[in-house]
């Protein structure tokens, strides 16, 4: 058993800096005891380890929500991941989101490939060809104004009276830090396709309900006091981790913070502003 | 499962999250994840005292869900 590097420094306060793993952090501990001999090699024989690794790396707490952190280690059934090859079939796709609508929690969906700004939007086009996916332009808070293009991809099954948040997972630099899993060969997307829980309840979005990764079972019960706590370490962790990034970036509605270019690579795929809500 | 197994009713998730492998046309899904920590070791969560949030570095809007 290695112990994992810590290659991701990241500045946080005056004399203060965390350190997290990177993907080849991860990697060279799988290669060194002779799991797999490359990247290519993972993604292609081993590609069940990818969600594992991707767990491993919430844990660290890069991902600021303790909550994350927390579920991620109980290795919780309720919140299980997909490694999906070859081209996406979306109307199979939808098959299993409505099995993971009734039976889990959340459900992390792993894309492998470059993971670049141009893969997240050939993803988004291939999704958004079945009428159950949209992406949509989310404005920035208003006292924010940056270089980047916020979209929120959205799952919505026919028929129910809500949609799904995706939240994005990539390496490329335009991602907020927290998303941000520096070197990793894969896109994921993690949602819950689950119905909304009745807290943290987001505003409606054309007359749907949001479910989102916070109504996830955070396995307190009543312990308010400790549910309290987890939300103000996970509250002071975002901003310190996020630094002078903007926060709209970093947001749950937000699924991918793309560079302004991927505008035009989302063309149809992509409802812009005017014709979404502003947000 | 495949998409005959969820289109029936029978979940294709295990609780004991077994790794399979499925086809849905051109499409191929691995599910499930191979268990790692006895490689990289158990992740204690670490209890991290993060700084108090500094003044201006949060809004109204600054909210989880906004």
């Amino acid at each position: 058993m290695g112990k994992v590097s810590k290659s991701v420094l990241r500045e946080i306060g005056a004399n203060k800096t965390r350190a997290f793993s990177s993907f080849d952090d991860y990697l060279s501990i799988l290669i060194a005891d002779g799991t797999v001999k490359s990247t290519h090699d993972l993604v292609t024989r081993k590609p069940e380890l990818l969600g594992q690794i991707l767990f491993q790396w919430y844990q660290q707490g890069q991902i600021a929500c303790v909550f994350a952190q927390v579920l991620a280690k109980a290795a919780t059934a309720a919140w299980q991941s997909i490694t999906i090859k070859g081209t996406v079939d979306v109307g199979g796709l939808e098959n299993v989101l409505k099995d993971a609508a009734v039976n889990l929690d959340a459900l992390q969906l792993i894309f492998p490939g470059p993971a670049t700004a141009q893969h997240a939007c050939e993803l988004i086009k291939s999704l958004c060809v079945h009428p159950s996916w949209t992406c949509k332009e989310i404005d920035w808070m208003p006292d924010e104004k940056g270089r980047s293009l916020q979209v929120g991809l959205r799952w919505h099954m026919e028929g129910s009276d809500y949609l799904s948040w995706v939240l994005g997972i990539a390496p490329f630099d335009t991602m907020p830090f927290t998303r941000r899993f520096v070197g990793a060969p894969f896109i994921a997307l993690v949602l819950r396709s689950r119905p909304p829980a009745n807290f943290a309840q987001a505003s409606p979005e054309d007359g749907l309900n949001p479910s989102h990764l916070a109504h996830m079972d955070d396995m307190l019960g009543d312990d308010e006091e400790m549910r309290a706590k987890r939300s103000d370490v996970t509250k002071r962790g975002k901003i310190a981790l996020l630094g002078s990034e903007l926060r709209s970036t970093a947001r749950a509605k937000v699924t991918f913070s793309l560079p302004l270019w991927c505008r035009d690579v989302l063309g149809d795929a992509l409802i812009p502003l005017q014709r979404s809500e502003r947000t | 499962m495949d998409k005959e197994k969820a289109e029936n009713g029978q979940s294709i998730f295990t609780s004991g999250g077994e790794v399979k492998e499925v086809k849905a046309g051109s499409m191929s899904m691995v599910i499930g994840s191979e268990k790692l920590s006895d490689k990289f070791g158990e992740q204690e969560i670490e209890e991290y005292d993060y700084p108090e949030i500094p003044e201006g570095a949060t809004s109204e809007y600054d909210t989880w869900l906004g």
